[in-house]
């Protein structure tokens, strides 16, 4: 773990709010992002946001320093993300299309200018959870096999599996638009 | 296709692989491959076209004051590792309060003497120091008619506590009488930080029974859905806040 993340960790243990500040200016965007291709809803990508955060703030103290700081959030993220999944008891991809947006204009024209987006995030919030989560982390967040396996919590030969079947499963749903 | 040959193909069409021999002859080689291979590619193509998904500022704003006020309201977190001797001075400020509102009870029930209480108040809180006397001091001006002191110094605040609904309105509507408005300094603008108002700036101070730093989000023109929070510029602590 980087000297820098250690320390501030270590500031926040103490409780110093400067410190922990820092940090979630650093991840926010990237946890916001993760919680709202997962549960595809605005709002409750927003409270799973201020849930994770929360988390990190009452278990600073937990953290074993195996892996980076940001792996880390990401794992308390995704597992809040599942539990609002658990909790809502239903699909969250029903309420997509009316809340995937931010709700100003100028956001709204940028994704128009997207043009295959809208198509493309429906898909993605068409898979299964566990699929979603996989192919998020891996292709869109950027990350490793091996850090998605650790953010996830699941072996490296599982996440392989989730990745390729979950690419497969949005190739069928894009249908002519992506798929061979 | 084994599970071998899915881990080639889709690290071949995420261009993960060191070595792609053995994978493009997989593919190459295998009718069904090349399209799986196919299939992979496009879609990551396609999920490269995906603008990246980002907070607006308003939304950033309110995460950031809805969590420092929930965090605010919490005990030190659990990682904390507060030394052993820190809290035992705590149990022995604490004992001390215990001990010195016994001494005043038994005063008060004897010959009444008000000096007397005080004096000997706070002669007994001389050997714990600076710290335990803090503690042991609102007792005595509560008069000995609550068990603690902090219920009295809050219920006293509570009395003044001004009207902030009011205050925020006036200011959303830039009613505030300039006669109630003091220049805002530079160390008080950092208070906002200190209070968890990130993303927030100074729109300036109001007086009432004391100075209150008036705060609104960021580059946000004042309207009539601007949320306004009041903090004290004392203590930095949010003591009113708005969604």
């Amino acid at each position: 773990m980087p000297g820098t993340e250690t320390d501030l960790l270590a500031r926040v243990i103490t409780g110093d709010r400067g410190a922990f500040d820092s940090i979630m200016r650093a991840q926010e965007d990237r946890v916001f992002s993760v919680c709202l291709r997962i549960l595809g809803d605005r709002d409750n990508a927003l409270d799973a946001t201020q849930e994770t955060f929360l988390t990190v703030f009452r278990k600073a103290g937990q953290f074993k320093g195996d892996s980076a700081l940001g792996t880390w959030i990401y794992r308390i993220a995704v597992n809040t993300c599942y539990d609002q999944i658990r909790k809502s008891a239903r699909r969250p991809t029903e309420s997509l299309p009316d809340h995937l947006e931010p709700p100003d204009a100028s956001a709204e024209d940028a994704i128009d200018a997207a043009g295959l987006r809208p198509e493309i995030e429906r898909a993605l919030a068409g898979l299964p959870p566990e699929f979603r989560a996989a192919v998020v982390l891996s292709d869109l967040e950027g990350m490793s096999l091996p850090e998605t396996a650790h953010v996830l919590g699941i072996p490296l030969g599982t996440v392989k599996s989730r990745v390729f079947r979950g690419r497969r499963l949005l190739a069928e749903r894009l249908g002519n638009q992506t798929a061979p | 296709m084994h599970d071998h040959d899915l881990d080639l193909i889709a690290a071949l069409a995420d261009g993960s692989l060191d070595d792609q021999t053995e994978a493009r002859a997989r593919v190459e080689s295998c009718e069904v491959c090349r399209v799986e291979f196919e299939a992979q590619v496009s879609v990551l193509a396609a999920l490269a076209t995906i603008e990246p998904l980002r907070m607006t500022e308003l939304e950033k704003a309110a995460l950031h004051r809805d969590l420092w006020t929930e965090l605010r309201n919490e005990p030190a977190n659990e990682g904390s590792t507060t030394p052993w001797w820190y809290r035992l001075s705590y149990a022995a400020a604490g004992l001390f309060v215990v001990v010195g509102l016994v001494a005043v009870a038994n005063q008060l029930g004897g010959s009444g003497d008000a000096g007397g209480q005080a004096e000997t108040f706070t002669e007994a809180s001389g050997p714990l120091g600076d710290g335990a006397e803090g503690v042991a001091e609102a007792p005595r001006e509560e008069d000995g008619a609550q068990s603690t002191g902090t219920t009295t110094a809050g219920d006293a605040s509570a009395e003044t506590t001004p009207d902030f609904e009011t205050l925020a309105a006036e200011t959303r509507e830039g009613e505030l009488p300039a006669a109630e408005r003091a220049v805002a300094t530079a160390g008080q603008a950092e208070c906002l930080s200190a209070a968890g108002l990130v993303e927030h700036e100074l729109k300036g101070t109001v007086e009432r029974d004391r100075t209150y730093l008036i705060a609104v989000p960021a580059g946000v023109d004042l309207d009539a859905d601007t949320p306004v929070s009041f903090v004290d510029a004392d203590t930095c602590e949010v003591v009113h806040v708005e969604e």
